[in-house]
């Protein structure tokens, strides 16, 4: 695959935002489930 | 509208992630705020986020910039939502950044990786399923 696994570990340890302003760290998506994720252009 | 488009369509095939024991998740780049006018527009009601920062695009070094916005992609992609009637309330998030999906886990296993290429070059769900099958 075109991802190296340092950076999926880094990635993991980044955090993203609902819609209430929770954080949310990565790696807990895919921890212990498979986890599809769609990145977006953006919200237009 | 082409981000509306790529969601109100994943919105149909949710329940086909499901089936495979998958978690569907969709983030985007804009402010918190974003999300609930996002969602209704869409009518995705699975996971949805926001990174802000841009942190995670750049860590997965997905594509941004004016040349991936003036691709026939883009505009075949657009006149297809057109005509869906989907319709863009403005740029919410960076409208120079280029998507891409992820298919991972349980655990640090990489199954799927996508970078968009240019606007409207969304990631094929067909493949982003059969990624989620392997055992």
């Amino acid at each position: 695959m075109d991802l190296e696994i340092d950076v999926l570990q880094e990635l993991g340890k980044k955090d993203v935002l609902d819609a209430h302003g929770r954080r949310f760290r990565m790696a807990d998506f895919w921890l212990d489930r498979r986890a599809a994720m769609v990145f977006v252009r953006h919200f237009g | 509208m082409l981000c509306r488009q790529q969601v109100a369509d994943l919105a149909v095939q949710e329940p086909e992630f499901a089936a495979r024991n998958a978690d569907l998740i969709v983030i985007g780049n804009g402010v918190s705020q974003h999300l609930q006018p996002f969602r209704e527009a869409t009518g995705y009601r699975g996971q949805l986020y926001t990174d802000p920062t841009l942190a995670v695009y750049k860590i997965l070094d997905l594509k941004s910039g004016l040349s991936g916005l003036l691709g026939m992609k883009t505009f075949q992609q657009g006149f297809k939502a057109f005509r869906k009637g989907v319709s863009q309330d403005g740029i919410q998030g960076s409208a120079l950044q280029l998507g891409g999906a992820l298919v991972l886990g349980p655990g640090d296993t990489i199954h799927y990786v996508y970078r968009s290429r240019e606007a409207g070059d969304h990631p094929p769900v067909d493949q982003m399923l059969a990624a989620c099958e392997i055992s």
